[in-house]
């Protein structure tokens, strides 16, 4: 493998890898964090040689330092590269039988962009005064040199600023490869729901992605070169700017980011509930339609994370509708993919598990959330825990299923090994029911009142009866960190010892499992497929009846189809031509 | 390989450029007039505590000019001078450690000095630190902690009280005369009982207006020259107990350094503060110039005061004094 290598599932193993070392980060900073909700101010077991000077105990800047990098390095570092980096390299160019992604040079400078981002966010742990400690979302005036003057705040600014580069470099990439580089016959109406959700992503990151990249390019400026855009009052002599400007422009991206971290991840349970229930998936259309619906969408709700900020209650309300509308859409999918398992025959595989677990995780999380988006539940519910358990279910816990089921169901492909079932469906099971505990946990106590973002929240007479809630969720927590172990070993052992794969374990009928092998070599397809079928030919009755098998290749001819239309392809499909880039 | 060698380059600089961030001016150990020398990695901790909780009121030369200072009232405490309201000393002394520590344990009541919380290897640490922004800590030793002695007055709370008022409201005679600067709450009438009571002389008041305080001048620098001079000091109100929250004293029943604040608690805070007096400020030690059972019941006296502010009888008083009835 080499370092600097533009093939596409080179890089999409580079962002694997980088993107499991950064979960491993940022779920042991979880782990931190929930260690000292549960046994606030005392000493961490084994963190006493790591932190000599507190005896190893989270003392309050520390705490400030962990739970900003825990949201940071999972939302820019970790889910991002994961699902959208690697699954996204990975799958967007076999998918569409493409040779390679259009530019497979962006490819590459997408990953080291990203690459230089993690080096920085890294290097920020060992300088004076520590790490970023604004919060994930880096508010001014509390992010600015002012307040928060350690130069680990200014190494991870410049961190997200590159990662924010390297998701627009892909976006632009993942793009133009759907656009221009499908195989012929390959109609927008014969894409995997996973290249749909991919597409989609990609799009709002094109969109969003630069207003964050300005924010954080603005607030660099104001720290390092003595610009005031966000300083205002008592941290500026004489005239500044607007603090607020920066949650507008942060959320302006931040919301549709939420969609960005799961539209792949509906992709995903799109086509697991097809794939593993063998039947196509029920309304196609209706669920691309209401995929990009939410698309649409989710560029017109941000300000309804600023309606506790003294927003205008007039704009509250035109939010607050936008805001609940979205779960039409939501609806719509969720129903088709109830039906198309509905008298399926369903096989419980780990990538349907991790499907099944992330619809259910999202659907929770979804459901909490509505009462986030009206104003009057918001007002007292938004301080609190009920928005942390109400966002780690949908960004958190749904995503990492959702990289589960991708990583799950690809990896014989990527890797041409085979996982081991058990252990696989093991982990996905126990991980999304501790999800649910731990999250569920996060729900209770914030519906209880308990305030986010406290270093102790028992110095509260009326949240320290908490304790106990809070403990049994840290434990479900702990347990689900050593769940993982699980996966690393399965992960480890297939690498090394795991049966070879063959090159449709699955038995679908999409291009990468039925013209190419496992792994597939350096430019894909020995031809270009020429696509005459949709993604889901699954328990067709002509399959049946003159393969003898329930699925059919989307590149496949069935014999009589042949027969009747000895001469031009099935359908008149314009051919385009396939941007390949070579390894 | 190339490609190798460029990667290890890019992280180096990285790298370098990290470790370039971690450089801080390095501080010279400092040699205290106690005797004490604190070591340098103390006085480093202590200025990145200083920095993630002082800075931004404290200033970063601890000068109170921090970036959330403006329009603060009462303005933060300027390290510069070696000044210290409440220091567990005689008024103008430097303070004890324990004082120090306790102010940020504790906080100041009514002003924005939070009860911080700091951790306690951190907290000894920005305490040493502090004694860097002021030479005084080099040239005086701080002064010596003044004992609580124990209450005389224990079961006879009530006679406390009548002592204590003509303590706080008549000078001379081993009594402190406290409404000479803070106001009288009393009638002029009462005023001139007590008085007679006391020192067997008659006054005559009607002229007089013993319910208005005046500000006094202080040692603290408001304003400072091109030279670091002390320009301009500022003049601080005694407090109108009936109004202003004495800083080192709590409301009963609330939570102080994790502990119930009992009535003998709040008691002690009040002796502290008059015993020793306010540094800096008008406010001079009573310990030794008054006998100390009276410095117990003008405790007692101050105690029935605070407990009255923020109360209808507090307010129906103040009413009574201002607006007697004729």
């Amino acid at each position: 493998m080499r370092l600097f290598s533009t093939d596409h599932k080179v890089v999409a193993r580079q962002f694997l890898w980088a993107g499991f070392g950064f979960l491993l980060l940022g779920g042991l900073l979880a782990m931190l964090i929930r260690w000292q909700w549960a046994y606030p101010g005392r000493p961490v077991p084994g963190l006493g040689a790591v932190l000599p000077s507190a005896d190893g105990s989270i003392t309050p800047p520390a705490y400030m330092g962990l739970f900003t990098m825990h949201g940071l390095v999972m939302v820019f570092f970790a889910i991002a590269p994961l699902l959208i980096g690697a699954l996204g390299n990975f799958v967007v160019p076999l998918a569409v039988g493409a040779r390679g992604m259009a530019f497979p040079k962006l490819s590459a400078l997408s990953f080291w962009v990203f690459a230089v981002g993690g080096a920085l966010v890294l290097a920020s742990f060992g300088v004076r005064l520590g790490t970023a400690s604004a919060a994930w979302t880096s508010y001014p005036p509390l992010s600015t040199h002012v307040f928060t003057p350690g130069a680990g705040q200014t190494l991870v600014m410049m961190g997200v600023l590159c990662a924010a580069v390297s998701s627009f470099l892909s976006a632009v990439n993942y793009v133009v490869t759907v656009v221009r580089a499908r195989a012929p016959g390959m109609t927008w109406g014969r894409l995997p729901l996973t290249v749909w959700g991919l597409f989609l992503t990609s799009v709002l990151n094109l969109l969003f992605i630069p207003v964050v990249a300005a924010a954080t390019g603005l607030l660099l400026l104001d720290r390092l070169t003595g610009t005031r855009f966000f300083l205002e009052g008592a941290a500026v002599a004489g005239r500044g700017g607007d603090p607020m400007l920066y949650q507008h422009l942060f959320w302006m991206f931040g919301h549709p980011e939420v969609y960005i971290l799961i539209l792949p991840g509906w992709g995903m349970i799109g086509d697991m509930v097809s794939y593993f229930s063998r039947r196509p998936a029920h309304g196609y259309r209706g669920t691309v339609l209401a995929m990009s619906t939410v698309s649409a969408l989710s560029g017109l709700v941000y300000a309804h994370h600023l309606f506790t900020s003294g927003l205008s209650p007039m704009l509250g309300r035109a939010f607050s509708t936008l805001t609940l509308i979205i779960s039409l859409p939501s609806t719509v999918m969720f129903l088709n993919w109830l039906v198309t398992m509905w008298r399926g025959s369903v096989r419980l595989t780990a990538p349907l598990l991790a499907a099944v677990g992330a619809m259910v995780v999202f659907g929770l999380g979804g459901i909490t959330g509505l009462a986030l988006g009206a104003v009057a539940t918001d007002i007292p519910l938004h301080g609190t825990m009920w928005v942390v358990g109400h966002f780690h279910l949908t960004m958190g816990a749904a995503s990492f299923l959702a990289v589960f089921a991708g990583l799950y169901f690809w990896f014989p492909k990527m890797f041409g090994r085979t996982l081991h079932a058990g252990l696989s469906k093991t982990h996905v099971v126990l991980t999304a029911v501790l999800f649910l505990a731990v999250f569920g946990g996060q729900l209770l106590t914030g519906y209880a009142g308990q305030l986010r973002r406290l270093y102790d929240p028992y110095q509260y007479e009326y949240l320290r009866h908490l304790l106990t809630l809070n403990k049994g969720t840290s434990h479900a927590a702990f347990t689900l960190g050593l769940v993982q172990l699980l996966f690393v070993v399965n992960l480890v052992w297939s690498l090394r010892k795991g049966p070879a794969a063959d090159a449709n374990p699955w038995q679908v009928g999409t291009l990468e499992w039925t013209c190419a092998p496992s792994p597939p070599p350096v430019d894909n397809y020995a031809q270009v497929p020429v696509v005459v079928r949709g993604p889901y030919a699954l328990s067709q009755p002509e399959g049946l009846e003159q393969l003898g098998r329930d699925w059919i290749g989307q590149a496949e001819v069935l014999p009589d189809e042949a027969r009747r239309a000895p001469e031009a392809p099935a359908e008149a499909a314009p051919v385009v031509p396939s941007a390949g880039g070579v390894g | 390989m190339n490609a190798r060698r460029a990667l290890l380059t890019v992280f180096s600089v990285l790298a370098a450029a990290g470790a370039g961030c971690t450089q801080a001016p390095k501080l010279e150990p400092l040699k205290l007039a106690d005797g004490r020398t604190i070591p340098a990695e103390t006085l480093e901790r202590g200025r990145d505590v200083y920095t993630y909780y002082c800075v931004s009121c404290h200033g970063e030369r601890g000068d109170g000019q921090g970036p959330s200072a403006v329009g603060m009232r009462p303005p933060p405490r300027s390290f510069r001078q070696g000044l210290y309201k409440f220091g567990g000393v005689a008024a103008g002394e430097l303070p004890t450690d324990e004082a120090l520590k306790r102010t940020v344990r504790r906080g100041l009541h009514g002003t924005p000095m939070q009860p911080w919380g700091v951790p306690e290897p951190d907290l000894e640490a920005v305490v040493q630190y502090l004694k860097t922004f002021s030479p005084r800590w080099q040239q005086e030793a701080p002064g010596q902690p003044l004992e609580v002695s124990a209450d005389p007055w224990k079961g006879r709370e009530a006679e406390a009280v009548a002592r204590g008022k003509a303590v706080y409201h008549v000078a001379g005679k081993g009594h402190a005369g406290c409404s000479g600067c803070h106001i009288s709450y009393v009638s002029r009438s009462e005023l001139e009982a007590l008085t007679e009571q006391v020192t067997g002389r008659k006054v005559d008041l009607s002229k007089a207006d013993p319910y208005t305080q005046l500000a006094r001048d202080s040692d603290y620098a408001v304003a400072v020259d091109a030279k670091g001079e002390v320009a301009q000091t500022a003049k601080v109100l005694p407090p109108d107990f009936l109004i202003h929250r004495p800083r080192t004293v709590w409301p009963l029943g609330t939570k102080v350094d994790g502990a119930e604040y009992t009535p003998e608690r709040q008691r002690e805070d009040l002796y502290r503060v008059i015993a020793g007096g306010v540094g800096g400020a008008a406010m001079p030690t009573w310990k030794g110039a008054i006998p100390e059972e009276n410095l117990w019941a003008l405790v007692h006296y101050v105690q029935t005061l605070v407990a009255q502010r923020d109360t209808p009888e507090g307010r129906a008083l103040k009413e009574l004094l201002l607006r007697p009835a004729k």
